[in-house]
């Protein structure tokens, strides 16, 4: 089987984030929660069959070589990344076109990618993907495991029920976090293989005039209450507790 | 009315988790600040309950449409919901079609949007029209960033958040309903089992209950008896669902799902930007920490800094005498 795992990355998630940050195309980007998802869930199926073989296509406005060293050092068959216009990641419907055209040129079986693209991406890229693609689509997959030949077996959590989902190939997933599909620590020897790994970054074959959409602006938004807007409720424990009683009866 | 026609989207799916269709089309109603815009509603399920249609004239939808097609599986299964809707929406041309936030909702919006050659906006809290252009609002980051975008003019398939019901005032057609029967995909190759017995789900919950890392496993079964005492629903921060001690279904955060209930309990979640993001403004947040410092006093509306360990058990006590 050949996995194409897409990869987009986001500035430090542990970090105070900021309109400013976010627009900076050379602050420093890693691996979002959902990028390792899915390179784990590609890992997995490949401890599952050795004879799957994995591919890593980084794609975005910046994709650093930090981020392709990170991907490269799980000793993937190959990494590779596409630069992207900046303006593609506010038109899901003309990245996905441009995705879908490199995402022919792998041939893959599979297609995983984070549930979320990238920092500006709330979930719409894998499903206009699926489409451009014509795949059939599995969104918010938490485990994948072989099948019958020519298929994958899915799970995920929706609505108050667990699904299991056997789907011929091709297929696109995207994966969200789950204690299951937690990134793995790479091996030493391949973080080393991976620092004197040399990566081409193509450019998105993008007619730049054909891209309308455009960001205006980008804002910070505080969310806290003013300072002192909370309401301790002091005294002993049993005090507390009925404080708190009586705030919680309806 | 010669404005922008908006059609919002209401999806019944049955079970046991209601559409929230009141808050839903009072923001698809209130979605375009400027230009006169007219709303019309399509009401869509196996078997969709009769209040849709009057929270949807509650909003000010000027043409309600419910189309039932008792073949869609419960749980919701997409590729049945694309081959309902897409006929559908393709008879009703509409500047903007709304879906309600959520996972179904959001995957429909995008893979029809693409089908119909429509812009993918996704989330969105505005949108605007000036000059043959949109401008969209749309919340990132959990609300932590907006962004302001500008498209050129043409359909668009947004999802928006349920908000507070307003009292527009729109003079209505009575409601419609479509019986529909067509054939749907197979979906023999989905295999579905419910979840443990008795979760409430979080999605449209009134109270949410939620424990952080300061909790742990025991105390988890504990916050599950708070909730059931309140009829709450029981929610987690990442640390707690990577412990293990709740569903990743449950957890609340910019990774996990976005809540807006009335009063959010929080038990040993210090409140990091990324959970705090999964949390309407508008939800009422009371929270307990053995931190008086946690950032959470700072969104709380109320506060005790105190042990959980010992707070939890004599506040089950009070509330059951």
């Amino acid at each position: 089987m050949k996995l194409l795992v897409l990869v987009s990355g986001v500035v430090d998630p542990r970090r105070p984030v900021s309109s400013r940050v976010l627009q900076d195309a050379a602050a420093p980007r890693e691996l979002s929660p959902f990028d390792a998802s899915a390179l784990e869930c590609a890992l997995k199926l490949r401890d599952a069959d050795p004879a799957t073989s994995i591919h890593a296509l980084i794609a975005g406005p910046a994709p650093s070589e930090a981020l392709l060293r990170s991907a490269a050092s799980f000793r993937l068959d190959s990494v590779r990344a596409l630069a992207a216009d900046a303006s593609l990641q506010w038109d899901a419907g003309a990245f996905a076109a441009c995705l879908a055209g490199a995402v022919s040129g792998f041939a893959p079986d599979a297609v995983l990618m984070g549930r979320e693209f990238g920092d500006f991406d709330d979930g719409v890229l894998a499903p206009c993907l699926a489409e451009a693609l014509s795949w059939p689509f599995v969104g918010l997959a938490q485990t994948l495991s072989p099948g019958a030949a020519g298929e994958l077996v899915l799970l995920r959590e929706r609505g108050g029920f667990e699904e299991r989902i056997q789907v011929h190939l091709p297929v696109l997933a995207s994966i969200t976090n789950d204690r299951r599909n937690r990134l793995r620590y790479p091996l030493m020897k391949n973080i080393a293989a991976a620092k004197k790994q040399r990566f081409t970054i193509a450019a998105a074959g993008v007619d730049r005039a054909t891209l309308k959409t455009r960001l205006v602006s980008l804002a910070d938004m505080d969310l806290d209450g003013p300072p002192g807007s909370c309401r301790m409720l002091d005294g002993d424990i049993e005090m507390q507790a009925a404080q708190l009683a009586d705030l919680l009866r309806p | 009315m010669n404005g922008l026609r908006i059609l919002a989207v209401c999806l019944d799916e049955g079970g046991d988790t209601p559409a929230d269709s009141q808050g839903y089309f009072a923001a698809a109603c209130q979605l375009v600040k400027d230009g006169p815009a007219s709303l019309a509603a399509l009401v869509v399920g196996p078997a969709p309950g009769e209040a849709h249609a009057a929270h949807a004239l509650q909003a000010g939808a000027t043409e309600v449409l419910t189309a039932v097609h008792a073949g869609l599986a419960v749980p919701a299964q997409p590729e049945q919901w694309l081959a309902v809707l897409h006929p559908l929406l393709d008879a009703r041309p509409a500047d903007v079609v709304a879906f309600p936030a959520g996972a179904l909702g959001e995957e429909l919006a995008a893979r029809l949007s693409v089908r119909m050659k429509a812009k993918a906006l996704g989330l969105c809290s505005q949108l605007d029209f000036h000059a043959d252009v949109w401008t969209a609002t749309k919340p990132l980051l959990g609300g932590r960033i907006q962004a302001v975008v500008e498209v050129p003019h043409g359909p668009c398939f947004v999802a928006v958040r349920a908000q507070k019901p307003s009292t527009p005032s729109a003079t209505a057609s009575a409601p419609q309903r479509l019986l529909l029967d067509h054939a749907l995909p197979d979906i023999a190759h989905i295999e579905c089992r419910p979840l443990k017995a008795g979760r409430k789900p979080l999605e449209n919950a009134r109270i949410i209950v939620s424990g952080g890392r300061g909790v742990d496993e025991p105390g988890f079964a504990l916050l599950q008896e708070l909730a059931d005492e309140l009829g709450a629903a029981l929610g987690g921060s990442l640390p707690a669902v990577d412990a293990g001690w709740v569903p990743v279904s449950h957890q609340v955060g910019q990774s996990g799902k976005y809540v807006a209930p009335d009063l959010y309990v929080a038990f040993g979640i210090s409140g990091t930007p990324q959970h705090l993001a999964g949390i309407a403004p508008q939800s009422r947040i009371i929270a307990v920490n053995n931190d008086e410092d946690a950032r959470i006093f700072r969104r709380a509306a109320a506060g005790v800094a105190a042990d959980w360990k010992l707070l939890l058990p004599a506040l089950l006590r009070r509330l059951r005498t």
